[in-house]
């Protein structure tokens, strides 16, 4: 009895906790341009408009290419960072460890106000180079905690054993730790583009006229006049997560092969 | 062998990217804060020295925001850690599946752009949003209540983008809790409330504390909130930021309330601390 309840509370807590997100999304289906919850009707005539506005669309792309580009760039800095932060003998680790976790507690705001004069000064405002930069420094210490996590639970003997049996330092990491690492790198990889692709605040100050990417069209919406159109857009960049989450998995499956040869062994 | 390669190949290139986009930013804003504000065109008057942007912001309206922005942190993040506890310790008792639910609907939020919860926040409580007209239609109320555009709303938006990650962070905590232990306690005697005053929460503390830390340096930099879902009277420090800088384009004065913000974040990740140190000290005694 106890329990039943305690679920029912649960529940109920979560659905409202994701109403917003619900209500909002429905929006995209609606008939009519102003914001009503579709009750009959459902179109998809927005989902249309989206697709035959090159703003949008480029909008989309650029969004895509950007979140894409910092989330390659924190892996590839995050890798052997965390790599380098479980196995190797570092000085002064934990002041190391506590500089990387720091964009998780700046707030973005300061971020922004404080890269804007910098990248002003150097002739970089409104490219799409800064915002990949801010956004892979703010990914970089999710990716450094979930991989750092999954660096811990490798057993090392697996790696002295392939050394001992004559592989090169650099062959040991790329054949050995690469692919016993690789299911964290997907989700660390997926969690840094999520990240990216919703960042609002430092690509409203980064981002010009120019380079409009989904979240500053969303907010330019959002502070004059909204559209369904701003529901399609969070709606298409959902589905590009999962798709990609579910890639991902794919290529997983058959692209790591020799990672269950070696699960095998451990 | 590992051991041997020098580890500074795998650090510098991180390292550097966090100095690049952390602390350059930082030394620059404190730099650009010093600037006069601009006269007619441009966003600052170069290679000028003035400490008279901190001297015009601790006026009457400047002291009320900073006031504001600190005691509104205070209470998203601790309505957000009351509300994330009781979910992280009710989710506890749940089967697999219906944890599995749970995960997906608490990281839902976090896929989705934070512009949007506020959009969808604003069609539920505005005035003519689905709370007020349902319950204007089940004749329960007469006027709409007053929930958005006021101190309420921008609370409900920042605890909506708050609370999902503090239940998150809580629940592995409370999940890393030997099991045994409270078995034992219960064992011997002691009661529900006993046992969670006595062993659970000593035992979360640590976890506790890295999570108020972090929302509430979230928190002082609350922007979407307040300025969807708030009124001009609650403004924050985040609000002054985007509108020196953007609306304004006065950069020296927006400078002036990020190096302020800072200063406050530092201030506020040290007090919990020293208070969280003193508590678990007690306890162990």
């Amino acid at each position: 009895m106890k329990t039943t309840i305690v679920t029912f509370l649960l529940l109920n807590i979560f659905v409202i906790l994701n109403l917003p997100i619900v209500i909002c999304l429905s929006i995209a289906f609606s008939p009519d341009s102003f914001l009503t919850i579709p009750t009959n009707n459902w179109t998809l005539k927005w989902f249309n408009d989206y697709f035959y506005q090159s703003r949008w669309t480029e909008a989309f792309i650029r969004s895509i290419m950007m979140a894409t580009l910092s989330t390659f760039l924190g892996l590839t800095l995050g890798i052997p960072l965390a790599y380098a932060m479980t196995r190797l003998n570092i000085p002064l680790k934990r002041l190391i460890h506590g500089t990387i976790l720091l964009p998780l507690i700046v707030p973005p705001i300061i971020l922004g106000m404080g890269t804007l004069p910098l990248f002003y000064g150097i002739q970089l405002n409104g490219t799409i180079t800064e915002i990949v930069l801010m956004h892979s420094c703010m990914i970089l210490p999710i990716i450094y905690l979930i991989l750092k996590n999954k660096v811990e639970h490798i057993n090392p003997e697996i790696e002295n054993a392939a050394m001992g049996l004559g592989a090169g330092i650099f062959e040991t990491l790329w054949f050995i730790t690469l692919p016993l690492l690789f299911p964290a790198i997907v989700i660390s990889g997926i969690c840094g583009f999520a990240i990216s692709i919703n960042e609002t605040m430092v690509a409203l100050f980064m981002a010009g006229p120019t380079n409009e990417t989904i979240a500053t069209m969303t907010w330019s919406q959002l502070k004059e006049a909204p559209t369904p159109l701003i529901a399609v857009a969070s709606i298409i960049n959902l589905i590009t997560i999962i798709t990609g989450f579910v890639a991902m998995k794919f290529t997983r499956i058959t692209f790591t092969s020799n990672t269950n040869r070696i699960k095998r062994i451990q | 062998m590992i051991k041997k390669l020098h580890p500074y190949i795998f650090i510098i290139p991180a390292l550097s990217l966090i100095t690049l986009t952390i602390f350059t930013p930082l030394f620059l804003m404190i730099r650009v804060s010093l600037l006069k504000p601009p006269e007619g065109t441009g966003f600052y008057i170069p290679d000028t020295l003035s400490f008279e942007n901190y001297q015009s912001i601790f006026d009457s309206y400047g002291v009320s925001i900073l006031i504001n922005t600190s005691i509104f942190a205070l209470e998203v993040s601790f309505l957000s850690m009351l509300f994330g506890f009781g979910f992280a310790i009710l989710m506890q008792e749940l089967s697999n599946f219906l944890r599995i639910i749970c995960f997906i609907c608490l990281l839902l939020p976090k896929f989705i752009s934070p512009l949007i919860i506020v959009f969808g926040l604003q069609r539920l409580l505005g005035s003519h949003g689905i709370i007020n007209d349902s319950l204007i239609a089940a004749h329960l109320i007469n006027i709409p209540l007053d929930l958005s555009r006021n101190h309420i709303g921008a609370l409900i938006a920042e605890m909506y983008l708050t609370i999902p990650f503090v239940t998150l962070f809580l629940f592995s905590e409370l999940s890393s809790i030997d099991k045994e232990t409270l078995n034992a306690a219960k064992g011997l005697g002691a009661s529900n409330y006993q046992v969670f005053r006595k062993i659970t929460f000593p035992m979360c503390i640590p976890g506790i504390t890295i999570v108020w830390q972090l929302s509430i340096a979230w928190n002082l930099g609350s922007f979407l909130g307040p300025l969807f879902l708030g009124n001009p009277s609650n403004t924050t420090i985040a609000c002054e930021v985007y509108h020196q800088a953007f609306e304004i384009g006065n950069w020296p004065m927006a400078a002036t309330w990020g190096v302020l913000m800072t200063a406050i974040i530092m201030v506020f990740l040290w007090l919990p601390k020293l208070t969280f140190r003193f508590m678990l000290n007690e306890n162990s005694k």
